[in-house]
């Protein structure tokens, strides 16, 4: 948009600009046909100036022959001379009538003619009225160039056409300079169209060569998202493939690894039971503690299946008040140990958007755990909480779970949330160390993180974020 | 007196199924079927009038042949076994699998725990239940 709004600029400067140089070469044209016009009207007036002193001579020739030889045909010519100069000098005073000093000159030219003419009159006269030969010395004054001694009819038109040539030079100039410069502008116009015919052309192949990038690169987009397209599609089916593949494990494990350890408790029992006159104390333990590690074994089982099921099922998002639900579990927790006495405390209206089971199963292992290892001090707290992220969780809200158990090392805070990894004994605190896994995988689920931080003795603190919004997948 | 029919492929379970029943002092004729296919067989002589209809069925789910819960389809589709209870007796809890059965109209799920006592703790209130406290429809 913007490239084009400044291509319509340039076109229209550029537009201007050839009307300008147009107009300014008509204008050279116009002036040189002007002065050419002129520079003719001053030839003319050179041409006329120059009729009137050939026809002058003509007539002084003429009267000079009529005095030599009385012919009466030298007479008519001279008046014909007489005509020819009177309307020659209309004509020039018509074409000089701008010109107020020629006209001055011509008027004085005219007087001069009148005078000079009345001398021939004079000798034509004497001529025709004479019989014998002729007495040239009393004519002679009649024949010269200025009968009364003031400036001759010659001298008067050597002026008129000096004058004439000095407005000839003049106009030649003129005319040359005009010629120049309508030389120069139309020239440059030429020159400047040229110019800007190329830039446009140049501008031109320009546009459509990007035009044409533009074109190559879409299509090298578009062949890229469908390369993307294709390569995500592939990916799916995959996991789709390794999903069910995961979903058919479980319940066969769920079916298959049950079904033995059933066997041998349920034999286990009937042994106990329908041979127990034959068992003694010792027997009896023994059958007991294979009851107990089949327990054992049912419980991993169940463990692992329920890790991998969080994998497996779908999140279902909604709005979750973990406070509320903090103090749920709790209670529920603390329904199975009556006798002991915990202070529980849960800061109220902390808000989640997450899956309501898999958060549910968050704060049941970790407020578990936090009981469990509680379970050895005097008096045992518990507490639920939130607080605004700092550093890399900046932004988020860090819930938390505390309490005041038994801490462990942080060297090994990695390891906890691994699936089987323990950092204290069966003896002392009972589990399979599978809770933190599943709160781990289901907290990425959640696209949030987690950790802990700790120190023996000194109770635990673990805490983890979650996605801001609904989250897909 | 009424039977049961126990649908259980795994010779171990049937012995233990049947030990917790006597147990729990179920004294009813206990028929098994060892799989899907036979399971199904069975009905199909119900449905001929070749045979009385159990009192009860307790059926595993997880079955060689035809699975169980194809078998439960099967007793649901034909009238003459519709009404028929049947109790799901299966390793397995998992949802889809307690979905389904509910879904195919089954009268009971029960989980088989690991813990033997728990499992014959079961059974006697199962037999207690359908058996005796319980008002099964008359037969067709
Ligand atoms: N609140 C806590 N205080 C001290 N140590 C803890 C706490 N929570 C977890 N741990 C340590 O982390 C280990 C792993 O915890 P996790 O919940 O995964 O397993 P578990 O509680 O031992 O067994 P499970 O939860 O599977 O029954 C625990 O064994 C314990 O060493
Ligand atoms: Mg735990």
């Amino acid at each position: 948009m913007r490239t084009s709004g400044w291509y319509r600029v340039a076109m229209f400067g550029a537009m201007i600009v050839v009307l300008l140089n147009t107009l300014f070469a008509v204008k050279t044209l116009h002036t040189l046909f002007l002065v050419q016009g002129w520079r003719a009207h001053t030839l003319e007036v050179i041409t006329h100036t120059r009729a009137i002193d050939l026809e002058i001579s003509q007539g002084n020739s003429a009267v000079r022959a009529y005095l030599l030889t009385g012919y009466p045909s030298y007479v008519e010519r001279f008046h014909q001379a007489k005509g020819t100069i009177d309307s020659e000098l209309v004509q020039l005073q018509k074409l000089t009538i701008d010109n107020p000093a020629q006209q001055n000159r011509i008027l004085y030219l005219k007087k001069r003619i009148l005078i000079k003419r009345a001398a021939l009159e004079t000798a034509v006269a004497m001529r025709s009225g004479m019989a014998g030969p002729l007495d040239m010395t009393a004519l002679q004054p009649s024949l010269s160039d200025s009968p009364d001694g003031l400036p001759s009819v010659y001298y008067c038109i050597d002026r008129i056409e000096e004058e004439e040539q000095r407005l000839l030079n003049d106009r030649t100039r003129e005319v040359h300079h005009a010629e120049v410069l309508v030389w120069v502008s139309f020239f440059s116009a030429s020159l400047l169209d040229i110019f800007l015919l190329a830039a446009a052309a140049e501008l031109l192949i320009r546009v459509l060569r990007d035009r044409q990038t533009l074109a190559d690169r879409a299509a090298e987009i578009a062949l890229l998202n469908t390369d993307l397209e294709k390569r995500v599609e592939l990916r799916t089916r995959e996991l789709e493939s390794s999903n069910k593949e995961l979903e058919a494990f479980s319940y066969s494990v769920s079916h298959d690894l049950r079904a033995p350890l059933r066997t041998i408790d349920g034999f286990s029992l009937a042994l106990q039971e329908d041979f127990a006159d034959k068992l003694s104390g010792e027997g009896q333990d023994y059958i007991n503690r294979v009851r107990a590690g089949v327990q054992r074994m049912g419980s991993l089982i169940d463990a692992l299946l329920q890790l991998s099921r969080v994998t497996r099922t779908e999140l279902q998002h909604e709005d979750i008040d973990l406070s509320q639900m903090a103090t749920l579990v709790f209670q529920e927790l603390k329904g199975a140990e009556p006798a002991r006495s915990v202070t529980f405390t849960a800061q109220p209206g902390l808000h989640a958007n997450g899956d309501s089971r898999l958060l549910r199963n968050v704060l049941e292992n970790l407020i578990g755990n936090a009981l469990k290892f509680t379970s050895k001090v005097s008096d045992p707290q518990i507490e639920f909480g939130g607080r605004p992220g700092t550093g890399e969780l900046a932004g988020k809200t860090v819930y938390f779970v505390q309490d005041n158990g038994a801490g462990f090392d942080m060297q090994y805070v990695d390891r906890l949330f691994t699936a089987f990894q323990r950092l204290h004994g069966d003896r002392d605190f009972k589990g399979s160390g599978i809770g933190l896994a599943t709160v781990s995988r289901i907290i990425r689920r959640h696209h949030g993180s987690m950790g802990a931080f700790s120190e023996p003795g000194k109770g635990a603190n673990f805490y983890f974020t979650l996605a801001d919004g609904p989250i897909a997948g | 007196m009424p039977m049961i029919l126990l649908v259980e492929d795994d010779p171990d379970h049937e012995a233990l199924a049947i030990r917790a029943l006597r147990k729990a002092n179920v004294a009813n004729d206990i028929h098994v079927a060892r799989d899907g296919a036979e399971a199904i067989a069975f009905m199909q002589e119900i449905v001929d009038g070749k045979r009385n209809a159990p009192q009860l069925v307790l059926l595993d789910l997880k079955l060689p042949k035809v699975e169980g819960l194809e078998v439960l389809r099967n007793i649901r589709a034909s009238d003459k076994t519709a009404l028929m209870p049947v109790v799901v007796l299966t390793s397995s809890d998992e949802e889809r699998d307690i979905v389904s059965s509910y879904r195919l109209g089954v009268n009971s799920y029960i989980r088989k725990p690991v813990n033997f006592t728990d499992f014959a703790e079961a059974t006697r209130q199962l037999g207690m239940y359908w058996l005796l406290l319980n008002q099964c429809p008359p037969t067709i």
